[in-house]
């Protein structure tokens, strides 16, 4: 299995051609959640925030396509537009704002699509796939189901099946399993999966990130008590446990 | 021009639209899209795709005397199955249900100047039912009055105005803007109408623009 977080480097499979690149340009939380999402895709991935890094990776690696954090790191849509050796590399950008002039800027500057945060996983997948049609004519071939610590989840039948148990989950719910699991191990505040689940300018009942957490537990049979996939961090928020943390839990 | 099964939807992208200087026609079904397409050859077009109808998907990128028409497609959040068929078609963008009037005209200029270069020019001011819009700054004019609405206050706004004398429902307001997933039992819409109300100095019992129609739902009084 492919180690959500930050593992896309180490521990890869052997190269492979067929595979498209994707250099990501955000913070960890979202950036993570982005990472997740592409294995749908079979993508390569690597995220940096460091335009050195950045510069280098459009020059060598020469990524088929990049996804950048417009609100964050807007000078970085000039960086990969600048590195045109390998011909235009299409950009996906992310805003949480809803600024027409904003986004009709972005795509003037080179944007190739621009998407809202929050957004449901299918944009993720069904939008690089578009661009990769249209900038490369490759079609990447989707895998509809992957799996997360002993979840296999199906994102086109929208369902997560535990030991051939099936769940029915609704967008949201399986956004916010993506971002928790996507982040496995680590604590993401209330504040943070608001941020990037609902977006800052839903109003929104201040609870609703409980009752989906709930509802998300309810569905998988976890309990609360007794968590095996998303534990309740007193004052920090929600951790989805990693597979390791599970079976050392069980000895 | 544009292929919208429900008519809500089709009049809050036509009044959308007025951001752009375009002319729409509205097809109710494919045959009279067809026919559209052939006779009135339409520079854009916009449909809303239902998973299980083939023949939607067909009038995808299709040509009319050796020019393709760009198109963008309408899906529900959450459907990648559509959404995959629909790029695989060779759609041009697509648009997730619900949607905000702003990504809606943003998604439709980008696509246009894609298209045709710099064709078409963007209105950011138009007029909604006698009130004075201006999306860039998410303001209304009433009277002297210049309010800032969120971007949810105004896309309920454009959603009522453009469907106006007709009584919407919560549940439809609801889907179609919030979506279909949004927690259910919540009272968001009516929240959202009363904070607009307050907004456009609306009094609910004497409403100007925004009638509450008893056990039924919202309607916009006066005309586009």
């Amino acid at each position: 299995m492919a180690a959500p977080s930050g593992g896309t480097r180490e521990g890869a499979k052997p190269v492979q051609i067929e595979s498209p690149r994707a250099l990501i340009v955000m913070n960890e939380t979202l950036g993570n959640l982005v990472v997740l999402t592409l294995q749908h895709g079979r993508y390569d991935t690597r995220r940096t925030t460091s335009p050195d890094d950045c510069r280098a990776l459009v020059g060598e690696w020469a990524p088929h396509l990049a996804l950048i954090d417009l609100d964050l790191f807007e000078p970085f849509i000039d960086i990969v537009g600048r590195g045109l050796t390998h011909g235009h590399t299409p950009i996906m950008a992310f805003t949480r704002r809803r600024d027409t002039a904003l986004k009709l800027s972005a795509y003037e500057r080179g944007a190739d699509d621009i998407l809202e945060v929050p957004f449901t996983l299918d944009e993720i997948v069904a939008r690089p796939f578009a661009l990769m049609r249209r900038a490369h004519g490759m079609t990447v071939t989707i895998v509809p189901k992957i799996r997360l610590d002993g979840l296999e989840v199906d994102l086109i039948e929208q369902r997560v099946s535990v030991a051939g148990r099936v769940l029915h989950l609704t967008p949201i719910q399986q956004t916010l399993l993506y971002l928790l699991a996507a982040n496995a191990g680590k604590a993401l505040s209330r504040e943070d999966l608001l941020a990037t689940i609902w977006g800052g300018e839903f109003e929104i009942e201040s609870n609703v990130v409980d009752r989906h957490i709930r509802e998300l537990r309810v569905k998988l049979n976890d309990e609360w008590r007794a968590p095996r996939y998303i534990e309740t961090v007193p004052g920090a928020g929600y951790r989805f446990k990693s597979q390791a943390s599970v079976s050392t839990a069980a000895e | 021009m544009l292929v919208v099964v429900d008519q809500p939807l089709a009049n809050l992208v036509a009044l959308t639209l007025n951001h752009g200087k375009y002319v729409t026609h509205i097809a109710e079904n494919i045959t009279r899209a067809r026919i559209e397409l052939e006779t009135w050859r339409p520079h854009l077009l916009l449909v809303d795709l239902d998973a299980d109808d083939a023949d939607e998907l067909d009038l995808i990128g299709q040509r009319v005397v050796n020019r393709r028409i760009p198109t963008i497609v309408f899906s529900v959040r959450g459907d990648l199955k559509t959404k995959l068929a629909a790029f695989d078609r060779g759609a041009d963008d697509i648009i997730t249900v619900p949607f905000v009037p702003e990504e809606l005209v943003a998604r439709t200029l980008a696509l246009m100047r894609r298209s045709y270069g710099d064709g078409i020019a963007f209105i950011p001011v138009i007029n909604v039912a006698g009130l004075e819009v201006d999306l860039l700054n998410q303001q209304v004019k009433v009277g002297r009055l210049r309010p800032e609405l969120t971007a949810m206050e105004q896309a309920l706004l454009y959603l009522l105005a453009s469907n106006p004398g007709q009584t919407l429902g919560r549940e439809e307001i609801l889907d179609a803007l919030w979506g279909a997933d949004y927690v259910a039992g919540s009272n968001v819409v009516d929240r959202h109408v009363r904070n607009l109300r307050l907004k456009l100095k609306d009094d609910w019992r004497n409403p100007r623009f925004i009638g509450t129609v008893p056990g039924k739902g919202y309607r916009f009084l006066g005309s586009r």
